[in-house]
């Protein structure tokens, strides 16, 4: 509601969308290999939580005491 | 004057992030350029145990950077993210993945896995920087026009950009390999101190060549940059840095790594306050001041008291952090990568 209701102004009264949008033109190119980056990086996010949940915590503790933790 | 003074804070973040988060890129470019995954396994090991405690807190100065600049100039940023879109959307992918393949490569099981995270890490670690760079140099070229986009593509693939991309890359692989000479003495490994010893001669010996061969490029390219960068305030930033580039050198031939720490940082510090004060007064040169581009003054205002608070916080602790890891408080143990790869 918040951005639909203020319509067509972007910061109300002040200024109209049209006139905040920006210049560039390859804008949906951008967007799109961001998205296609997402997805790979929830694709392999997805595989290894599975393998960390497939084994268990005990393999997890193990690797903890010899692999360094990381932040 | 508080235009300037917004623009001060401004050049000091990202001088910041030019010495703090170039070595984080620069350790990258090590790990990228270590060799297969038996030879370059004790460099990898290396790389991994100097960033692990600082690598998040170095890239705090990115943020800061940004929101100074649309805070404070509004119309030089809307610029700048018209017309330089494709570089920085570059190097945003490039954040995302390096952190993301960092993070995951402790979770690799097979060699095969290690080698991919490894990679994706090493590469946008270079990525990142270099098309970062490109823009900063577009930016300082004149290749931004103050109203509407200018070309996408023709405004930062010039010789200018290209030149600062390489530079940034070069002078963030000369950092980290002085930063990790200092690391290999404290934890005892004289065979990593040699190696980084000589990776810090090479890298330096290449960034002066290409900051000599720059100014070349930037008198045929961009004439007022290259008078800005070689009359005063902005010649004596340029020769500073010349200075403790040298300085470093011969610190690093001779083996004190503690003081090159800070000759280095100096080094390359000064070329980005170079360039600001050579930009002086102008954002986008030749069409927009920082006069121009700067918001109102009570927004100045605001934005300036808040970076003294955020400062007032954030300086502190991140002096706690550079001291708990220079005194070795912070190490974790040394464990070559990539010659060990364990399944689970």
């Amino acid at each position: 509601v918040t951005e639909v209701g203020r319509q067509p102004w972007i910061v109300y009264e002040l200024m109209r969308t049209e006139d905040a949008v920006t210049g560039a033109d390859g804008i949906p190119v951008g967007y799109a290999t961001l998205g296609v980056v997402y997805i790979a990086l929830y694709a392999v996010a997805y595989v290894l939580l599975r393998r960390i949940g497939r084994e268990g915590p005990e393999a997890e503790l193990r690797k903890a005491t010899d692999v360094e933790a990381l932040p | 004057m508080l235009a300037e003074l917004c623009a001060a804070v401004l050049v000091i973040g990202l001088t910041a992030y030019a010495v703090l988060g170039g070595a984080d890129f620069g350790a990258g470019f090590w790990d990228l350029t270590a060799g297969g995954a038996e030879r370059g396994s004790r460099v990898r090991g290396m790389v991994k145990r100097s960033m692990g405690p600082v690598w998040e807190a170095n890239h705090v100065w990115l943020i800061f950077v940004l929101v100074v600049m649309w805070t404070c100039f509004p119309p030089a940023f809307a610029a700048i993210m018209e017309t330089l879109y494709v570089p920085i959307f570059l190097a945003g992918v490039g954040i995302i993945l390096r952190g993301s393949a960092f993070a995951l490569r402790g979770e690799a099981a097979t060699i095969g896995e290690a080698r991919w995270l490894g990679a994706t890490f090493a590469l946008s670690s270079v990525i990142t920087p270099f098309f970062l760079a490109a823009a900063i140099g577009a930016v300082a070229a004149g290749e931004v026009p103050a109203d509407g986009p200018g070309d996408a593509w023709a405004s930062w693939t010039g010789a200018v950009p290209m030149l600062a991309g390489t530079i940034a890359v070069v002078s963030g692989a000369f950092l980290a390999a002085v930063f990790m000479a200092g690391d290999s003495v404290r934890a005892g490994l004289p065979d990593l101190v040699a190696a980084f010893r000589a990776r810090a001669l090479g890298a330096g010996v290449a960034a002066g060549a290409l900051a000599i061969g720059g100014l070349a490029v930037v008198n045929a390219d961009a004439p007022d940059l290259f008078d800005g960068l070689t009359g005063g305030a902005g010649l004596v930033a340029v020769v500073a840095s010349a200075v403790a580039g040298l300085a470093t050198l011969f610190l690093v031939w001779t083996s004190r790594f503690g003081a090159a720490r800070y000759t280095a940082a100096v080094a390359v510090g000064s070329i980005l306050v170079g360039l600001g004060l050579a930009l002086n007064p102008y954002f986008l040169p030749g069409e927009l001041t920082f006069d121009q581009a700067a918001a109102g003054d009570p927004t100045l205002v605001a934005a300036l008291v808040s970076v003294v608070v955020c400062l007032a916080v954030i300086v502190p602790s991140l002096i706690y952090l550079f001291r708990l890891t220079l005194a070795g408080r912070l190490d974790p143990e040394f464990h070559p990568i990539g010659s060990r790869q364990e399944g689970p």
